[in-house]
């Protein structure tokens, strides 16, 4: 990421966006998960609608947080033969991968935000929002995934990944 | 429609797409093709099969080991362990066992041992003169540890696929099994490092040292002992107990023993997001595969024709471990265990099997998985961490794979070693 040019700044701009909000997202469901096993032995009750709001968070963790994850290189997948192709083949080949990766993601997102609407008059259980609302986070992750991978298209093609694995140098020299 | 999944899966699984994509991918294209349901079902399927509170033990499991290292108490476990049998020949290789032992009981992931505390003693054990791809091929082996002894987040989706069994008994069922493959592990290091002539001690400590990093260590040493104390009480279920641990990291951390630096909270919270995201992504995407496989009674096919080959129990356990065990070369842990659990489960009430043995067979055999070439995710990870190509690190970590084997040998044998401790809780299931 060369730092000063507008785009990169729209993606850093972007990324910071994305991370803060599945951070939040992580700890709204925590609190809520904790503070029910507290009330539950202390006072006698529990929030009703606590399991079931944490468990639309953790779907809309999962589909937010996919774009983040595809880079730091975390979606496992088989490199094993189109590592045998040449370098310039096999980067053609990863380019024409991604472009068929974005177009699956599109599809998603497009059943994905007929899905929400067509079940938008319903309610959920507990909460009694639509229940669009919660479906809404498959096309919404899927749209967000597919900006990251064109922001990193490149990086993508040849397997640059971010910050995985980072930290654990620190941790060495906090021990010996 | 069953050739179109088929195909389009293992074909995208070869030319290199994310395998969490490929099965969303496979399941769209036969839907679409196929006609029969409306698009909408990819979502709606993508959707309930993550809609799971049972499920949220995975990220709690996760933040819970984030918490503990960013508190400084996954170091101290480390130097724990090191104070404890780093002074024995091979010391630092005995040292990689134990703390993935212990680390396992804070984690459920082979992963996060593998770039955790695995990686860093890999890191020690280069400096200290062994050979790389021997420090590499056991920080592997050891990593496997992870989602056996408990916590285990393939435990977690095991129970979610196969009513059979539940988490609290598949979590008992893995401590014996766990604890040998730790305790082979050290044999197999005790004998290479004998027969290469490794000696490297570490500098020992004498018992005083020992008890004041056994009391450094001794919250992160208590929380296996409160997840699973919880569940079997009846305090808590496994999400609820996840929670509370990654509560007790907080309080340990911020109060008890000060660790954790409040602005480095934020940063945990993101992390274990984004590891959250990248596992679920995987359980969400392969439901709607595995429910194209159910409507097209593709499991049922194969259950019947594995079933038909044999009438004899012992014979068909030994049918379904080779089975696995291939689906494991070339398919990732995860995804494995969602596609194989419905179509091995049925033979468990077809042959009269210990449901706990049949699934713990079936965990520490894909979580051996991870370390056999060409598709071992732990292999990816060292390789990455530790710069030694994948090529070299495998042959290095054959040895290890073999004693690992072994115990899976002994594991189907000896339906005890799982079943025992189980049993003793009143867990059959």
């Amino acid at each position: 990421m060369n730092n000063g040019t507008i785009p990169a700044r729209i993606e850093k701009l972007f990324v910071a966006a994305n991370r803060i909000t599945i951070g939040f997202m992580m700890g709204v469901m925590f609190i809520l998960v904790f503070t029910n096993v507290v009330t539950r032995y202390i006072f006698g009750f529990s929030i009703a609608t606590g399991e079931e709001i944490s468990t639309f968070l953790m779907i809309w963790i999962t589909y937010l947080g996919a774009g983040l994850a595809l880079r730091e290189g975390r979606h496992a997948a088989i490199d094993l033969f189109q590592d045998l192709l040449p370098e310039r083949a096999r980067n053609a080949f990863r380019a024409a991968l991604g472009v068929l990766i974005l177009l699956f993601l599109a599809a998603l997102a497009y059943y994905g935000v007929r899905f929400a609407l067509f079940s938008w008059s319903q309610e959920t259980v507990a909460t009694q929002i639509p229940k669009g609302i919660p479906y809404l986070a498959v096309p919404v992750g899927a749209i967000i995934f597919g900006a990251h991978l064109l922001f990193i298209f490149r990086r993508w093609i040849h397997r640059e990944w971010e910050g995985q694995l980072s930290g654990d140098d620190e941790m060495e020299e906090d021990i010996f | 429609m069953s050739a179109i999944l088929i195909i389009v899966f293992i074909l995208g699984l070869a030319i290199g797409i994310p395998v969490s994509v490929t099965m969303g991918l496979s399941g769209m294209v036969a839907v679409l093709v196929d006609g029969r349901f409306p698009g909408l079902v990819v979502p709606q399927y993508l959707f309930n099969g993550i809609s799971s509170f049972p499920l949220m033990a995975i990220p709690f499991f996760v933040l819970a080991a984030e918490i503990m290292t960013a508190a400084g108490m996954t170091a101290s476990l480390l130097r724990f362990a090191n104070d404890l049998v780093g002074h024995i020949r091979g010391g630092l290789g005995h040292v990689n066992v134990l703390v993935s032992m212990l680390f396992a009981g804070i984690s459920g992931s082979a992963l996060a041992d593998a770039a955790g505390p695995s990686a860093i003693v890999m890191r020690m054990m280069r400096r200290a003169g062994y050979d790389s791809s021997y420090a590499g091929a056991l920080s592997a082996a050891t990593a496997t540890i992870g989602p056996i002894i408990p916590p285990s987040i393939l435990m977690v989706v095991y129970a979610i696929s196969d009513s059979r069994v539940t988490v609290a008994g598949l979590f008992l069922a893995g401590v014996v099994p766990g604890i040998l493959l730790g305790l082979s592990l050290m044999a197999a290091n005790h004998w290479i490092s004998y027969r290469r002539g490794y000696l490297f001690r570490s500098s020992g400590t004498d018992f005083i040292g020992i008890i004041r990093s056994f009391w450094r260590a001794f919250p992160a040493l208590l929380l296996p002992f409160i997840i699973i104390g919880g569940i079997l009480g009846g305090i808590f279920t496994p999400t609820e107990a996840a929670a509370v641990a990654c509560a007790y990291g907080l309080m340990v951390g911020l109060i008890v023993k000060p660790g954790l630096r409040l602005a480095d909270i934020p940063k945990v919270f993101v992390r274990s997001g984004i590891v959250t995201a990248a596992v679920l992504l995987i359980v969400s995407m392969a439901s709607i595969f595995s429910w194209l496989l159910t409507i097209l009674q593709i499991p049922q096919t194969i259950a019947i024709a594995i079933g038909g080959m044999t009438s004899s129990p012992g014979v068909i356990i030994v049918l379904v471990a080779v089975f696995v065990l291939m689906c494991g070369l070339v398919i990732d842990t995860l995804p494995a265990l969602i596609i194989l659990v419905p179509i091995l489960g049925p033979l468990v009430d077809q042959f009269g099997l210990d449901p706990l043995h049949f699934a713990i067979m079936i965990v520490l055999n894909l979580t051996i998985g991870m370390i056999t070439p060409p598709v071992g995710p732990v292999l990816f990870v060292i390789s990455t961490v530790g710069r030694i190509r994948i090529e070299r690190l495998s042959r290095a970590v054959f040895p290890l794979l073999l004693v690992e084997l072994i115990i899976l040998g002994l594991v189907i044998a000896f339906p005890a070693l799982s079943t025992f401790v189980p049993r003793f809780f009143g867990f059959t299931h």
